[in-house]
């Protein structure tokens, strides 16, 4: 990575406190991936630019210095923040903490940063923020290399025929006695969430499981911790 | 140079206070020790005495020596008013600006998934139990303005909709943010404008 990038675009992915008036921030940009630098002195009463270190504001940011640890230069606001409320910003951070536990630093990837600044800005449109979640899962294991192989579907010996899914070797025909059961999937379904089709409430639920599955196979023993912001009614 | 083990220590000790590095660290030990050893012993009381003796109040969650602090134990604030803030300290900068009259609950802290923090380690089931047994009509949402105090605000009032709490009537509402007292438009930043502009208040309907 060079010593000093200019005008860079990016999104603040997490900040926390740093010495008495700095931050530590964690962002992604658009052609070096994640980056973390140290923020000085925006945390200051006099600094006046602190309020758009937000998540989900596009910024034009300056890095500078050569360890991985960068320097924050000069930022700004690209245009104002993107209006999320309710779900649709407990979506938002569901995102970030994905981006956070499944791509390393510095593994650049410009498709990656234009498929979370697309997802953010449906994310501020859609009223169903389901199908907008699971394109986004989708496309992001495609990115990563663990994309979901649908071509066994392609050979589907009838109408209505049940897939057994693991993260590691993918679909396997089974018959449909245990189609109940967490990680089996009907054959119609699947053909749906191939083609991003979430149109039917079924292939929905469907998708959910089955990205569910897929991701956790990445993401380690360490539930997401962004999943508990969508539980009703906990006490 | 090298100062001795016991010197040493305290230096480190005092570096582990925010914006305290080794320079002012070692010039606040040395003052102690030099000129003002009243000073220091009175500082070591009062340190251990406040963490030894310093808990959190049962019913707000603020720090307090008390187990029922004295803002929850005063009985002339507004019973029916409940304000929800991040920090002790938020609880008293409302109290310094005697905007409020009613009790608080605070969060010590706000939602933030990455950093592993959910609703269990904010206390929110503690929040409704408490709004459950009380008489409060209204709970002002007063966590920061911030991404985070946002989805904590939208998180609390999604689960204030408790159904055994239909029976009376609750109502649930965010502080208002925005410009500053004194400040001009042409410098504030595009996200506070937004705010501002979201949040905005009629002041006449002909
Ligand atoms: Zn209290």
């Amino acid at each position: 990575m060079v010593n000093s990038i200019q005008s860079q675009p990016a999104y603040l992915l997490h900040s926390r406190p740093y010495r008495d008036s700095s931050l530590l921030v964690d962002f992604i940009t658009q052609d070096f991936g994640r980056v973390s630098a140290v923020a000085k002195g925006v945390r200051n009463p006099k600094s006046k630019n602190r309020a758009v270190l937000q998540p989900f504001i596009p910024l034009l940011i300056n890095l500078s210095g050569k360890n991985e640890l960068k320097t924050l230069g000069q930022f700004e606001a690209q245009s104002n923040s993107v209006a999320l409320k309710h779900k649709a910003l407990f979506s938002a951070l569901y995102l970030n903490e994905l981006i956070v536990r499944l791509i390393h630093k510095q593994e650049a990837d410009t498709e990656i940063f234009s498929l979370y600044k697309w997802t953010l800005s449906e994310l501020s449109v859609q009223v169903d923020i389901e199908p907008v979640l699971r394109t986004f899962e989708l496309n992001l294991l495609d990115l990563l290399g663990y994309g979901i192989d649908f071509s066994v579907l392609e050979e589907t010996p009838g109408d209505n025929c049940w897939y057994h899914f693991h993260h590691e070797s993918g679909f396997e025909l089974v018959d449909g006695l245990n189609n109940k059961l967490e990680k089996y999937f009907s054959s119609t379904a699947l053909h749906h969430i191939a083609k991003k089709n979430f149109s039917d409430l079924e292939t929905q639920k469907a998708a959910k499981r089955l990205l569910r599955a897929a991701l956790s196979g990445h993401l380690g023993e360490k539930p997401l911790s962004s999943r508990s912001l969508f539980r009703k009614n906990i006490g | 140079m090298n100062y001795s083990p016991l010197i040493d220590q305290l230096i480190k000790a005092f570096q582990r206070l925010p914006g305290v590095g080794p320079k002012s660290a070692q010039r606040m030990v040395l003052h102690f020790l030099e000129k003002d050893r009243d000073g220091g012993r009175h500082l070591a009381k009062a340190l251990n005495a406040a963490i030894e003796g310093v808990g959190q109040c049962q019913r707000c969650r603020t720090l307090s020596e008390d187990a029922i602090c004295h803002i929850c134990s005063d009985p002339k604030r507004d019973q029916n008013l409940l304000c929800v803030v991040e920090t002790p300290a938020d609880v008293f900068a409302v109290e310094q600006s005697s905007s409020f009259r009613g009790y608080y609950f605070v969060l010590m802290g706000h939602l933030s998934p990455i950093d592993g923090i959910g609703p269990d380690e904010i206390g929110i089931r503690d929040l409704l139990n408490l709004v459950r047994q009380s008489d409060i009509s209204e709970v002002i949402l007063a966590t920061n303005p911030t991404v985070e105090g946002e989805a904590t605000a939208y998180f609390i009032a999604e689960q204030l909709k408790i159904p055994e709490l239909d029976v009376r009537p609750l109502k649930v509402s965010r502080i208002a943010h925005g410009i500053p007292l004194g400040g001009e438009l042409e410098y504030i930043d595009g996200g506070t404008l937004l705010h501002s502009f979201t949040g905005r208040q009629l002041i006449s309907d002909n």
